[in-house]
């Protein structure tokens, strides 16, 4: 039944949009634009109508006035009549608080566009009010706003769950008639989107009338899913795919021919003077680098390589940096007053940021959605032609660029991934619709589940949270908790304690708070970021690996971090990462293309044949073709090309054994396929071990490691095992601690606010810390422990696609071939470096320190 | 020649039939709580299992020194304090009926004089330390180090708390914490630095700890607590 309710639509041609409008509207409209733009004739006519639709267009297709252009038009015939209310006829919705500028070019000065029309020919019109209202909105401008409303409400999803919870805002949202959700596809895939889910719900409960939703979204894959996000289960909805008119030119460039022929200075010598040509080139730039620290760093560099070329018209933008500064910089960039942008990733969505001729992407954008949405900030104009290159640091990355080039030329896009059944998220937004009134529990139910991301939620699980917040737990005792009451006997529910309200208002919201401490070399040059928490474990002499490379530690000298580089392997395991995982769509793709490759090979294909085989496949240009032809062929000659058919495990022995996993399944599924297995090895050995986990492949590492073992090992995981292999495994883990903080936090188990205390990421650790050892000890099916060990499974790892590769090779779809190396193959070499690892615990702290204790009564005697 | 014994986190001297307890921090989820951290109470049940197996190995006790910081809070009694207090103190009084208890004040314990009051458990010593068989007894923050002095002379060996001293250990792939005792010399007088009584968390690092640098203690050894409550020697750190 669900399917036959999300339909595709055609557009209209124009005229029947022309003949809704209101004169003034349609006057107005002519006045700025030729004709409606082509994400106009889709979605116009069908708002006017009271469809839910969701709208897909690259970026700069105007898709913000479409979702607006129907309201405005329906707002200005109200105005007319003098039937205009005091309430909110219209909610905007956008992941991004610096929004004033798009408000006032799609929204006010249209508005102010139309009422002087009206003047000029003597019309009467109400006002129509638009409102902002944010995190950032003061006190005193809400309290005007409670007066005096607005028409077309403008804010965030953390707002709308404020708002919520606003006795004077909830009698005037009863008539609510459009609810607008811009970037929808940013939101759908965390946490902030499974909260939004549920605020839609209780704004429907809140409206006599069925909501309209339009849904404003990038290129994303598969557009149902986000179509039944916006709706909720059991509604229908309307899906317009908008085309994109622009022709981008695409490329894959590296700063030199040979990757492997120069040293890292002069890597980066060429890198920036290939930057400061295409730069020179183009009269506006932005560049995509993916983290902050590579930001600064480019930044720093090319004013100390070009002093005279770059001065105040280059600019940094990244999530660290204050508004203001990010702010200034967005403005200077509007107005054309700077050559050069480079931003982390944080210039991907919505704001209008004005003309750019070329997009840089340094370094691969891990997704094809990604990279065109980054390189669909081109142009910004319908009319010109945008550039968007990628310029690649490694072997690695360029095979990466080049199929998310051709797949984003191919439109073969990556699939989203939409948390479901996050009950810490539940527990908040309960606790929120505790405030307003009592329910009865079924009800309750029944809302829940009308949202897409709780439409399969167990009843069992629903109960537990309720349980939880109603303090049956015996998790709380004073006052303070429990937050709801839990009438068994009536089945209802209520708020519970004088400060419920305030503590929702306080401490609402699903992005956890993180600390990060700056790592600089001994020159004060910016290296990376490390979390604060990371700090705690690493002590003075110790290596580890940030952004790829080896450091020592040295010392921390106020909020910073010392080190110098180091050539030894790493002495403790790093668990961060700031660059996003591969998407798995992407990495299948990457494994198709190495068969590709490999049968190439193996049928003895020429060289020339293989070159305009890559060039015709990847869109490549000839030095990018031959660079990736010298990479596959080292791999060929020296060892063997794992693929999507065959994954091959290398086995390297330096001071440690590393038993290494080729396959490109993208970080999400190697983190699952790595733990299991090396949970298995583990506990079979009563040994801890250590694991390094990346895009291409895992590795594990130890003394005493035997390939054998651990190859039936491998094939012994079964795919109805996995789960609970997984959860066995991560159990003791770093990242459990730290997702557990984090779902603590928003089930309101540690209150980030409380009577005016505000807890420091420290603090809230400290908390987490103790509150997890006492949960443990009391249910280890704790509703919020359950979450956590969800979130990693499904969120951070991906557990279906995982289950997926693990059935091909039960299934022997999949083969498995063994090899020893001398020095690890090319395609080793980066695995090894870049990986990210941990260590599955299993030995206990009682037989760890009676080793350590051996061991050392052994040195006395020496 | 030890005039005492490790027993789990506890020290026991035979001779004089004491026992010495560390910081217990009473109450410390009842701050938590306060602060708006939803943490369930099992600081208790697990203060007193573990008071239990160190009560199991001694036949013959006369006196219980608590060593200071009983309570965590700085203000504010708390119901869980009081319930704290009262069962560890019958939990020694069912096996040992004459047990004298001492508690030395630490630097959490304003307001504990009252607390013993009105609760009528004013048969307990309360005092800045304790002298006895020429050990000194006290708590170890800075002022109990200056509220000693007119008595120092007269100890051969310091006990005090204070400090939580733990341990990390590390194998080059994982860390671990510990709680641990130091042994060691200062001005001359042997000192024994106790791990905190508390449980679920270990402490300080002893290497990480600038307060108890500051006293430049020497010859130091550690005996660490394996969670099996047995104490190993670690020997001397270098």
């Amino acid at each position: 039944m669900m399917e036959n309710m999300i339909n595709y639509v055609t557009p209209d041609d124009g005229k029947s949009i022309k003949r809704i409008l209101d004169p003034l509207v349609e006057e107005w409209f002519f006045s700025r634009f030729k004709d409606f733009s082509n994400a106009q004739k889709y979605g116009v006519m069908n708002i006017n109508n009271r469809k839910n639709i969701l709208i897909s267009a690259p970026t700069g297709s105007t898709k913000t006035l479409t979702a607006f252009l129907s309201i405005i038009n329906y707002l200005v015939q109200l105005a007319r009549k003098e039937e205009l209310d005091n309430r909110v006829y219209a909610v905007y919705c956008s992941p991004l608080k610096a929004l004033s500028n798009d408000i006032y070019v799609n929204l006010e000065q249209p508005l102010e566009q139309i009422r002087n029309i009206a003047n000029e020919k003597g019309i009467k019109l109400q006002e129509i009010r638009v409102g902002l209202r944010t995190g950032d909105t003061s006190i005193k401008e809400r309290a005007e706003m409670a007066k005096n409303l607005p028409h077309i409400l403008v804010t965030t999803p953390e707002s709308i769950a404020i708002i919520l919870n606003s006795p004077k805002f909830i009698e005037k949202l009863n008539l609510l008639e459009f609810i607008v959700i811009d970037e929808i596809h940013s939101l759908a895939e965390n946490k902030r989107g499974v909260h939004l889910s549920l605020s839609l719900e209780r704004l429907q409960e809140i409206s006599v009338i069925p909501l309209t939703r339009i849904g404003l979204s990038a290129t994303v894959a598969p557009l149902e899913n986000i179509a039944k996000f916006l709706v909720g289960t059991e509604r229908e909805c309307l899906i317009a795919i908008v085309e994109s008119t622009k022709e981008i030119e695409l490329d894959v460039l590296s700063p030199i021919k040979n990757i492997l022929e120069i040293s890292e200075e002069g890597l980066n010598k060429n890198l920036y003077n290939l930057l400061d040509k295409l730069i020179q080139k183009n009269k506006t730039t932005l560049i995509f680098t993916n983290t902050r620290a590579a930001t600064e760093r480019l930044v720093h560099r090319l004013k100390e390589e070009f002093p005279k070329k770059y001065r105040d018209n280059i600019g940094a933008h990244h999530s660290s940096l204050s508004k203001d500064h990010r702010y200034d910089i967005e403005t200077r960039l509007r107005e054309g007053k700077l050559k050069v942008v480079v931003c982390s990733t944080s210039l991907e969505l919505g704001i209008d940021i004005g003309f750019i001729d070329l997009v840089i992407l340094l370094g691969s954008p891990k997704s094809v959605s990604k990279a065109i949405q980054r390189i669909g900030r081109a142009g910004h104009q319908l009319h010109s032609t945008p550039k968007g290159k990628f310029i690649v640091s490694d072997f690695d990355d360029m095979v990466e660029c080049s199929v998310i080039l051709k797949n984003s030329k191919e439109n073969i896009i990556d699939e989203v991934h939409i948390p479901e059944n996050c009950l810490d998220v539940l527990s908040q937004q309960i606790f929120g619709m505790s405030i307003n009134k009592i329910y009865n529990v079924e009800d309750l139910y029944k809302i829940i589940k009308q949202s897409y991301c709780y439409r399969d939620l167990l009843r069992e699980d629903f109960l537990a949270v309720l349980s939880y917040l109603a303090g049956e737990y015996k998790v709380q005792i004073n006052n303070l908790y429990p937050k709801i009451w839990y009438d068994r006997e009536n089945n209802t529910i209520g708020k519970r304690g004088k400060l419920a309200r305030v503590i929702y208002l306080t401490n609402i919201g699903t992005i956890p708070d993180e600390g990060f401490i700056s790592v600089l070399d001994r020159s004060g040059n910016m290296i990376g970021k490390i979390d604060e928490l990371f700090l705690e474990k690493i002590k003075k002499g110790d290596i580890f690996v940030l952004g790829g490379k080896s450091y020592k530690f040295l010392y921390v000298r106020g909020m910073k971090a010392v080190v110098t580089p180091s050539s030894s392997p790493p002495t403790i395991p790093s668990w961060f990462s700031e660059i996003l995982p591969l998407s798995f769509t992407t990495a299948m793709e990457i494994q198709k293309f190495r068969r590709k490759m490999d049968e190439k090979f193996r049928k003895n294909k020429k060289e020339a044949e293989i070159l305009e085989f890559l060039k015709e496949y990847c869109y490549l240009n000839d030095s990018a073709s031959l660079t990736l032809l010298d990479y596959f062929k080292r791999q060929w000659k020296y060892s063997k090309i794992p693929h999507e058919k065959k994954i091959i495990i290398e086995t390297y022995r330096s001071d440690k054994t590393y038993i290494i996993f080729h396959g490109v399944f993208g970080r999400r599924v190697n983190e699952a396929l790595s733990r299991s297995l090396a949970y298995i090895i583990a506990s079979v050995r009563k040994r801890d071990v250590e694991i390094g986990v990346g895009d291409n492949g895992f590795f594990i590492t130890g003394k005493e490691l035997n390939i054998d073992s651990i190859e039936k090992g491998f094939k012994k995981i079964k795919k109805e095992d996995l789960r609970r292999i997984l959860e066995e495994s991560i159990e003791k883990s770093e990242i459990f601690k730290r997702r557990f903080r984090h779902c603590a936090g928003r089930s309101l188990m540690i209150l980030r606010n409380y009577k005016g205390d505000k807890k420091s990421v420290g603090r809230q650790q400290m908390s987490s810390h103790f509150l997890l050892s006492a949960v443990l000890k009391i249910s280890k099916e704790f509703p919020i422990i359950k979450e956590t060990k969800r979130e990693i499974l499904e969120d951070y790892m991906d557990l279906k696609n995982t289950e997926k590769i693990i059935e091909q090779v039960n299934k022997n779809y999949i083969e498995i071939k063994k090899i020893e190396s001398k020095l690890p193959s090319p395609f080793a070499i980066n695995l090894i470096l870049q990986s990210h690892s941990d260590v599955i615990r299993i030995e206990d702290k009682i037989d760890f320190i009676k080793r350590i204790y051996k061991e050392l009564e052994r040195n006395e005697k020496l | 020649m030890k005039n005492y014994e490790f027993i789990s986190k506890s020290i026991y001297f035979p001779k004089k039939r004491n026992l010495i307890i560390g910081d217990l921090h009473f109450g410390y989820e009842e701050s938590l709580n306060r602060k708006g951290v939803a943490i369930p109470r099992i600081q208790l049940d697990s203060t007193i299992k573990d008071l239990n197996f160190i009560i199991k190995k001694i036949k013959k006790l006369d006196k219980v020194i608590l060593l200071g910081d009983v309570r965590h809070s700085f203000n504010k009694i708390s119901s869980q304090e009081i319930e704290g207090l009262r069962k560890i103190f019958e939990l020694f009084k069912i096996k040992f009926p004459k047990i004298e208890i001492i508690i030395i004040k630490g630097n959490h314990d304003n307001l504990l004089r009252i607390l013993l009051n009105k609760e009528k458990l004013d048969n307990i010593k309360l005092v800045d330390y304790f002298l006895e068989d020429k050990i000194l007894f006290f708590h170890g923050d800075i002022k109990s180090f200056k509220k000693i002095e007119i008595v120092k002379k007269k100890a051969e060996i310091l006990v005090i708390g204070h400090f939580h001293p733990s341990i990390k250990l590390s194998d080059g792939i994982k860390v671990e914490k510990y709680k641990c005792f130091i042994e060691g010399r200062l001005d001359n007088k042997k000192i024994v630095i106790v791990p905190s009584f508390f449980p679920l968390i270990e402490g300080t690092n002893i290497f990480e700890n600038e307060e108890l640098e500051s006293y430049k203690i020497k010859d130091k050894r550690l005996f660490v607590i394996s969670p099996d409550q047995k104490v190993l020697n670690f020997g001397r750190i270098n």
